[in-house]
């Protein structure tokens, strides 16, 4: 009796051991999950290690809030495709742009008033003060470790909880009918020929494209190129509306440097054919709409899906073709086949930081800010 | 009564703490904390923001450091002088234009005065930065519309010009932009008091052989001292920090003013305090324009007082033979100043991306943007968000406005000064200032509770401290005209307080009154950056709608579509509440 007696215990005991075995496995999906959760760059940070836990309790969360930067036009296309991944979420975007709108959410976010989002958006003049009110997920280790299917280097190595979802790319804006296609620049340096001398191209005062160039071309080329553009006597102008509009209509040849996205838009609706765009060596590229999971989300999990999502090929898609062409320069989309091949200057998470200081110092070559009497 | 104050004296306090002696100031002292709590919070923020390192997001700490930057800055005094020669010369052709129509339009006899009226009201429906950019686009030297065509014209002649022959990116073509567009809301501050006077005076001279002209200046002008001065410092130092034509105009041209120093310590590269250190300039010219105006106005307002209780009879000058060469002035002004800007606008909204007017471009004439407005999903929300606001904030605006000018003009108070300054300094203050204080203020957790923040009422707060200066010039002005006899008659044949301010005081007051209604109004819906930055999801207003099409879409067609739409609102508008100040005037006659 006493040896049925131990084979009973022992049996239940290999049972127990088997299934509790069994289920801690099932949880931690596959072995390299658990070693990057004893990353010690990770430590501290929210870590799923199976992505149907994160589809599971996004479930139950059913809904989803987003405070978006991009274009309101992307909203549903983007919403939508969401959706028929996962039918159980109610998904509502909202459209959070500009610098005043930027800063009353930041202050808001401080004074603790945040409850009603789950996405929010990190501008580049407020970044580190954004990226405390994320939610300590980590994402770049759920990334690499491929539970999140996102492209680790559209995460911010630093925080772990920021995705850059679009990227900028620079270009060249032009009149094709004032500027033969001999003369159109085919580099930077091309723009300083004595031909641009004496008010022929525009430059915009807010150089983010600029910054852009410091990342691989070094602080030292950029300043220089922007004194010799200044030494060109360029027209100064502040915004795209402006710019792109006076180039349309001949009153200025050339746009040194313009996003790319807005200047491609603008052709679209230009029934003379006399704006024309043009990517030039070194390209400048920068990554932008950085959002992350805010840290009050009342749908945390609904939210990583979403930037899940945000970042794959579907959501990419509707970058490029809405806002047009500003999907990341990390994947497969159009801005990567644009740069491929060409000598390019990414201004990603290891240089974004510095970009307010590096456009003072463009600002600073270019002579602003100035006052003469008149 | 008595025994009150003895009670506040025997505890040592002074006998204005005494109960009645409260009651009998409960109206002041509640005047005056309406008028605190709509501009406290703006001015104390630029003064701490000012004083301390950082920004509003993240102050640092008290330094006097940014005002020694300023002070000492070599850049500051060229820039400033830049912007007293434009901020003179803008207000003075503004303040010329105004003068004249806001005597022709209520004093004389010129055919079509009540067209003028509605006419005179349209620029104020215009967006700045569109009322710019259509300058540019007529003026540019290459492509403007209007040196296309000179030259055009010219060449018949034998003459060949490839740019110009007009510049408008130069100073001349700032002041002439922004002079014509000023003179419409120095015209609201005048018309009413150009309304209220009383005819007899300038009667008096033409008997005694004055000629017209020689009455103009000398009576009329003389009388309307105290509103052509309101009218003169609003402009002023509304010019000073002018912001939209400086960067769109004046970046391209070369010439650097105060606000484009500005925007380069703000924005550019973000220094808050450094920015409302600069500020401390305009806020010293506010306050001595203030300490001048009282002095010469508000301390002898008895002296301007045109309508008294003996005898008030509007009546209209004959212009004889002048009057249809005053009507041609008219026409010229109101063509450069509204249809000009106007076509440009209309004929940009009717293309899918501007071009020059052309045969050849009228083939792509479609009305496809504004099907796009139509289709907005935003639009029909933030229109009826924008109608709302601009009527509870042109409402508590001018309301607050009357009460504290009758404070100071009527019941001149002890600190009159010090209350009309205060009423006054939030036109020196950065409008993103003013938005970013309330915010830290309705955020604070000790007034969080008040249901402001998040809502409508916080832009409508924003905006009445934004427009409160303008409003309480407007009021000033009208109230001096009116001498406090008829109110001490209506009270000592047994009217009481209440009773005389509405059957005598309101009735006068209401043509300037509605004046200016209007034109708070006009600026709320068309007011960018404070809704921008306070509205929350479910109350946006038309700006947002307006900046994702400037802004985000970088689409000048469809920002000219709402522009174009918003002008012919108001131009509704405006029309009818011409009809409504119409019969109220005929009611005073």
């Amino acid at each position: 009796m006493k040896n049925i007696g131990f084979k009973v215990i022992a049996s239940i005991a290999l049972f127990g051991c088997w299934y509790y075995g069994a289920q801690a496995l099932a949880a931690s999906g596959d072995p390299t999950s658990s070693k990057a959760k004893q990353d010690p760059g990770s430590r501290g940070f929210i870590f799923e290690t199976n992505r149907d836990d994160i589809v599971a309790k996004a479930k139950k969360e059913g809904k989803l809030r987003v405070m978006s930067s991009l274009d309101p036009g992307s909203f549903k296309p983007m919403a939508d495709s969401f959706k028929k991944k996962y039918p159980f979420i109610d998904v509502y975007m909202h459209e959070m742009t500009g610098t005043e709108a930027i800063q009353r959410f930041l202050l808001e976010l401080k004074a603790g008033t945040v409850k009603e989002w789950d996405v929010g958006h990190a501008s580049e003049d407020h970044y580190n003060d954004f990226a405390a009110h994320a939610m300590k997920f980590d994402i770049l280790g759920m990334a690499e470790q491929g539970i999140l299917k996102i492209n680790p280097k559209m995460v911010d190595p630093d925080n772990r909880t920021i995705v850059a979802m679009a990227s900028g790319l620079c270009a060249i804006a032009y009149n094709r009918g004032r500027l033969a296609p001999d003369r159109v620049p085919n580099q930077l340096e091309d723009i300083l020929r004595p031909e641009f001398k004496g008010r022929k191209f525009v430059v915009d005062v807010r150089p983010h494209c600029m910054a852009a160039l410091m990342a691989s071309q070094g602080e030292e080329w950029v300043i220089n190129y922007a004194r010799k553009i200044k030494e060109q006597e360029p027209v100064w102008v502040r915004g795209n509306t402006r710019a792109l509009t006076a180039i349309a209509v001949g009153e200025y040849v050339l746009h040194q440097l313009t996003n790319y996205h807005s200047c491609v838009r603008a052709t679209w609706k230009d029934k003379s054919k006399s704006l024309a765009c043009k990517v030039i060596e070194p390209v400048s590229v920068r990554i932008q709409e950085p959002d992350f999971v805010l840290k009050s989300a009342a749908n945390p999990y609904a939210a990583l899906l979403f930037l899940e999502h945000h970042a794959s090929p579907e959501g990419q898609k509707i970058l490029d073709d809405i806002e047009p062409l500003k999907s990341s320069i990390f994947t497969q989309g159009e801005v990567s086949k644009i740069v491929q091949g060409k000598k390019a200057s990414i201004n990603d998470f290891r240089t974004y930081h510095k970009t307010p200081n590096w456009m003072k110092l463009i600002l600073e070559a270019y002579g602003f800010p100035k006052a003469e009497i008149r | 009564m008595a025994k009150t104050e003895t009670v506040a004296r025997s505890l040592g306090l002074p006998a204005w703490t005494g109960v009645n002696t409260l009651r009998k100031h409960a109206l002041a002292f509640g005047i005056t904390a309406l008028l605190l709590w709509v501009v406290a919070a703006p001015i104390i923020m630029l003064v701490l923001s000012s004083l301390r390192e950082g920004n509003f997001i993240t102050p640092g700490a008290f330094t006097l450091g940014n005002y020694r930057t300023v002070y000492l800055n070599q850049l500051t005094y060229p820039a400033l002088l830049n912007t007293l020669i434009y901020a003179t010369a803008v207000s003075a052709i503004s303040l010329t234009f105004a003068t004249i129509f806001a005597w022709l339009v209520e004093r004389t006899d010129m055919p079509g005065t009540n067209w003028a009226w509605t006419m005179m009201l349209l620029p104020l429906a215009m967006p700045g930065i569109l009322r710019s950019m259509s300058w540019i686009l007529l003026l540019s030297p290459r492509s403007g519309i209007i040196n296309i065509y000179v030259r055009d014209y010219l060449s018949l002649f034998g003459m060949q010009l490839e740019t110009g022959p007009f510049n408008i990116f130069t100073l001349p073509g700032m002041i002439f932009v922004e002079g014509m567009s000023g003179s419409t809301t120095l015209f609201l501050l005048m018309v009413g008091a150009f309304r209220l006077m009383d005819p007899s005076m300038e009667e008096a001279a033409k008997i005694s052989g004055a000629r017209t002209f020689t009455t103009l200046r000398r009576v009329t002008l003389g009388l309307m001292l105290p509103a052509v001065l309101a009218a003169a410092m609003y402009a002023f130092l509304g010019n000073l920090d002018d912001f939209e034509t400086p960067l769109l105009i004046g970046l391209q041209a070369g010439i650097y003013l105060l606000p484009t120093l500005i925007y380069f310590t703000a924005y550019v590269s973000p220094s808050y305090g450094l920015a409302t250190a600069y500020s401390s300039i305009f806020i010293i010219f506010t306050i001595a324009m203030v300490w001048i105006y009282y002095r010469v106005v508000i301390r002898r307002s008895d002296r301007y007082a045109s309508i008294t209780g003996k005898g008030y009879r509007p009546r209209r000058l004959s212009l004889g033979k002048w009057r249809w060469l005053a009507l041609g002035l008219f026409i010229a002004f109101f063509t450069l100043n509204i249809i000009m800007p106007f076509l440009t606008l209309l004929w940009a909204s009717l293309l899918p991306s501007y071009m020059v007017p052309s045969r050849a471009a009228l083939q792509y004439v479609t009305l496809d943007n504004f099907a796009t407005l139509i289709n907005e999903p935003s639009i029909i929300n933030s229109t009826v968000n924008t109608i709302i606001l601009g009527v509870v904030t042109a409402t508590g605006t001018m309301a607050l406005a009357y009460m504290v000018s009758w404070l100071i003009v009527r019941l001149k108070v002890k600190g009159g000064l010090l209350l009309d300054g205060l009423a006054f300094i939030p036109h020196a203050i950065p409008t993103v200032s003013i938005a970013l204080a309330l915010i830290v203020l309705y955020l604070h957790p000790a007034v969080r509770w008040l249901p402001i923040y998040g809502t409508i009422w916080i832009m409508m707060l924003a905006l009445m401290t934004r427009y409160i200066a303008f409003a309480s010039r407007t009021a000033n002005s009208a109230m001096t005209q009116i001498h406090g006899e008829l109110e001490e008659a209506a009270r000592t044949s047994g009217a009481t307080r209440f009773t005389t301010l509405m059957r005598i005081t309101f009735p006068l007051l209401l043509p300037p009154f509605i004046g200016g209604w209007v034109w708070v109004f006009a600026h709320t819906i068309r007011s960018f950056s404070i809704p921008l930055m306070l509205a929350t999801p479910g109350n946006e207003t038309i700006a947002v709608v307006m900046y994702h099409f400037w802004e985000r879409k970088a689409d000048f067609s469809l920002a000219s579509t709402l522009g174009v739409a918003m002008l012919v609102s108001v131009g509704i508008l405006t029309f009818f509440s011409r009809r409504f100040i119409a019969q109220g005037f005929t009611r005073n006659q």
